[in-house]
């Protein structure tokens, strides 16, 4: 029979018991608080006095080897610390002295490229940074095929030309070497001889030039990366910080968690976390990528094939709604394939496929599909794809173009898909980059994953060619025209660009980014005081 | 107890078999692949299929797997598909952090889930009811949304433990301590409600047992009827559940070793699986698989120690 009076003795016994060890943890917590916690002043203090800095960092790195890195914001800071590329960005996109101090394309047609290096740089072992060095760097870089290596295609040959001179031949016209080289496309991080003999060591530990050096003792691997100065840097006085520390935390509320703690100095977090910042921490916005549906099966038979409908899909969309919807202030309404900040933006292009349903329907009933069509989608559950492929089903539908949506929970599955050619458009990420190599990329017979079907537009192909021959401000008009091209013809369905957004602690100074350059440079950033 | 042991190792060594075909055959289906992800989007067919040829990825998956096999029953586990370093090394480090967090939020479930239980049995009532109400909304919360909630509460705006990451042992043992507070109370929290709930279940229907009647006639004090005898006798269900906790809670560390960044084997989970690193998953699984086993080992002990009927058997 179950006790119905109260033994309060005992009752009260359990309450203490209770109650006293959870004063003792308290205690024991509050003692070791006392003794050692480092306050978030104190950390601030220490960052400001140039101790050091951390940087959170959603992804780990995959690899440290910078010809088998990706340039995205996460994955860059591993290699952007420790070596310095050839050419410099500024916030702006202008290219600046790195390891080399001048360069040019020698003669006409953008085929022919030399640079002079600096004669101070030496690499963090001691050696000196030669031709010989950086030619070997670049052609190690060729043959590594990592996931950037396509950049450096038309390269047929890098040679040293004298002790402090390098040649680039390439077999096709390349506009863009100065970028290949510098930190956005990063095939002028310029890996040692030490580094070359031992590729299999690039992987794990640093062989650069660049301000800092990865400490492998202060480094667990997929958890938190040590870089310490590199006492052979050319510009001492650029490096602000004892140590650079950059921490993987993979969720955007514990990185913003993070920062409020002062745990961290910088940490690039989606825009919904960038808006609930609050004004203790400083945000910082560039333009990145855009965004929409890639319209990749233009094949004999598919609705795409027929211009009208492609415009008609443009004009069915309300892209300053879904951009407001998705990114708050942190995007910006578009109708072409380019970011501001790099050639071949046209900003004439904010508002051309206006917002217009009955526009949208009469076009689709001139092209043969007053009733509409089906279409599928491949997407992927991050950076808002698969929401941004239900926000432009929601207006497609409302012109009789239903979208079937299959989220992919994986890149690797996601790009799969893409490529298995059961998908008839494919939701569009892609990041700002030069036009031509937009162009190669999603334009070309043989861009791969943006082109599966192998879509051929001959303009493209003869604006593509005419362009990379030319000096920049001649290239720039064929820029422009290429894009009315893509725009005019509906080829994709980009809805809009946003912006990478940095959060990072007051107690910074010379952060930047912008639109060119949505990664900082690591020399810019010193204590505020 | 040794030929408790020794049933147990016999049983592993099938149970370490089927889990490792499983992860195996679970991954291979799962889309992805790694030669596409080291190399990008841009590489050729050709330099594809070179690649997974020098990673033995274009083989019959029986193959793979046998050679897979062949290579941990001579204590390798292989090496990271991305990073070329051994798995044994990758994950020793990261054992360290999740066992921690796991022992320490079944402390937690058990000690706090023991005496709760004890004291609503006791004071039956509001408190019972009580318990019952809070144990589940204890198993409601889910454990991602609490984690946050508490570094909210008392990393952000109290600013009484960190938001993140984990400080070794032997780098400082304070810092150790306050790295731990809140993961593991994250953690912990549904395992005490279901330990509670079933230590105030096991208490009462114990104290409805004969033997209390008879010790009570006898003089005994309540407290050494319920801490002596009646929890003795409770003992041996909470056992069991305290080592399905302590597995259930294995889950639990990859949500809360992404939250508070902890470099444990939860987290190296997730990173291994959207690259599609074979031979990493398979470390982790069998990781797991090990651990789940020494803990129902430990239980069976305790187990068999608790119950006299079950020495008698033995």
């Amino acid at each position: 029979m179950r006790r119905k009076t109260k033994d309060r003795r005992l009752s009260t016994g359990s309450v203490m018991l209770v109650a006293a060890l959870v004063v003792a943890c308290a205690v024991a917590a509050a003692a070791a608080a006392a003794g050692s916690k480092p306050s978030r002043e104190g950390q601030a203090r220490r960052a400001a006095a140039g101790s050091v800095l951390t940087i959170a960092s959603s992804d780990a790195a995959t690899t440290l080897n910078p010809a088998q890195n990706g340039n995205s914001a996460a994955s860059a800071i591993y290699d952007e610390l420790a070596y310095e590329p050839l050419m410099n960005l500024t916030n702006n996109g202008t290219i600046t002295p790195g390891l080399a101090t001048s360069w040019g394309y020698v003669g006409d047609g953008n085929t022919k490229f030399e640079m002079t290096l600096r004669t101070n740089a030496r690499f963090s072992d001691g050696t000196p940074v030669t031709a010989d060095a950086v030619a070997a760097s670049i052609n190690y870089w060729r043959g590594a095929k990592g996931p950037l290596a396509a950049y450096t295609s038309a390269i047929s040959s890098v040679t040293a030309i004298g002790p402090s001179t390098v040649q680039v031949q390439c077999s096709t016209a390349d506009p863009d070497l100065p970028l290949v080289f510098s930190r956005l496309l990063m095939a002028g991080d310029v890996i040692s001889p030490a580094g070359l003999k031992n590729p299999t060591a690039l992987q794990n530990q640093t062989f650069g030039a660049g301000p800092y050096m990865l400490d492998p003792s202060q480094t667990v691997a997929g958890s938190s990366y040590t870089y310490v100065p590199n006492p052979y840097f050319y510009n001492q006085s650029a490096i602000h910080w004892q140590k650079v520390v950059v921490k993987v935390i993979a969720d955007d509320n514990s990185a913003l968690a993070a920062l409020k703690t002062g745990q961290v100095n910088i940490a690039l977090v989606g825009s919904n976390t960038a808006a609930a910042a609050g004004s203790g921490l400083s945000v910082y916005t560039a333009p990145a990528q855009f965004e929409g549906l890639y319209l990749v099966n233009r094949g004999p038979g598919s609705p795409l094939a027929k211009v009208k409908v492609r415009q008609a899909l443009n004009y069915a969309v309300d892209r300053t709604a879904i951009a407001k919807a998705l990114f708050g202030k942190y995007a910006t309404a578009s109708d072409e394939v380019a970011v501001p900040g790099y050639d071949g933006w046209d900003p004439k292009y904010a508002n051309h496929y206006t917002y217009d349903p009955a526009k949208a329907k009469a076009l689709l009933a001139a092209a043969g599909y007053p009733h509409g069509f089906t279409l599928n989608v491949d997407s992927l559950n991050e950076f808002q794809m698969n929401n941004m492929a239900e926000a432009i089903s929601g207006y497609l539908a409302k012109i009789g173009v239903k979208l079937s949506i299959t989220v992919t929970p994986t890149i690797a599955a996601y790009v799969n898909d893409a490529l298995s050619k059961k998908y008839q458009t494919v939701s569009m990420y892609y990041g700002g980059l030069p036009m031509f190599v937009i162009g190669q990329q999603l334009l070309a017979e043989n861009a791969g994953l943006f082109n599966p079907f192998k879509s051929d537009n001959q303009t493209f192909d003869k604006l593509l060619a005419k362009g990379a021959s030319l000096p920049a401000a001649e290239r720039n008009v064929v820029w422009r025209q290429l894009q009315d091209t893509i725009v005019d013809q509906g080829w994709q369905l980009p809805v809009l660009y946003d912006d990478e957004t940095w959060v990072t602690t007051k107690n910074l100074r010379g952060f930047t980014v912008g639109g060119g350059n949505i990664n900082p440079d690591p020399l810019t950033i010193a204590p505020a005081s | 107890m040794p030929r408790v042991v020794a049933r147990r190792a016999l049983w592993s060594i099938p149970l370490l078999f089927g889990v490792s075909i499983s992860t195996f055959v679970l991954v291979s289906l799962t889309p992805g692949d790694p030669a596409r992800t080291i190399l990008g989007q841009n590489g050729t067919q050709a330099e594809y299929e070179a690649l997974r040829q020098q990673l033995g990825l274009n083989q019959p998956l029986w193959e793979q797997y046998w050679r897979w096999l062949s290579h941990v029953l001579r204590g390798d586990l292989g090496t990271s598909l991305f990073t070329g370093q051994p798995v044994t090394m990758l994950l020793d480090g990261r054992l360290t952090v999740s066992l921690t967090l796991i022992v320490g939020a079944t402390l937690l479930s058990t000690v706090a889930g023991v005496l709760i239980g004890v004291a609503s049995a006791l004071r039956g009532g509001f408190a019972g009811r009580s318990v019952d109400v809070v144990a589940k909304l204890g198993l409601a919360i889910p454990t991602f949304i609490l984690g946050l909630v508490l570094v909210l509460a008392f990393a952000v705006r109290l600013q009484a433990f960190p938001a993140t990451g984990f400080v070794p042992f032997r780098d400082s043992p304070g810092e150790w301590l306050r790295s731990l507070v809140l993961p593991v109370v994250t953690l912990s929290v549904a395992g005490v409600t279901i330990v509670a709930q079933q230590t105030r279940d096991a208490v009462l229907d114990a104290l409805n047992l004969d033997f209390v009647r008879v010790l009570q006639a006898n003089g005994f004090s309540r407290r050494s009827i319920v801490y002596r005898h009646v929890l003795r006798s409770a003992a041996i269900p909470i056992v069991s559940l305290i080592g399905v906790v302590f597995v259930s809670l294995l889950s639990g560390t990859v949500f809360v070793e992404t939250i508070f960044a902890l470099p444990g084997l939860g987290s190296d989970a997730v990173q291994a699986t959207e690259q599609h690193d074979i031979p990493l998953i398979q470390g982790v699984a069998l990781y797991f698989a090990l651990i789940v086993i020494v803990v129902n080992l430990l239980v069976d002990l305790l187990y068999t120690w608790l119950n006299p009927r079950v020495r008698a058997e033995l």
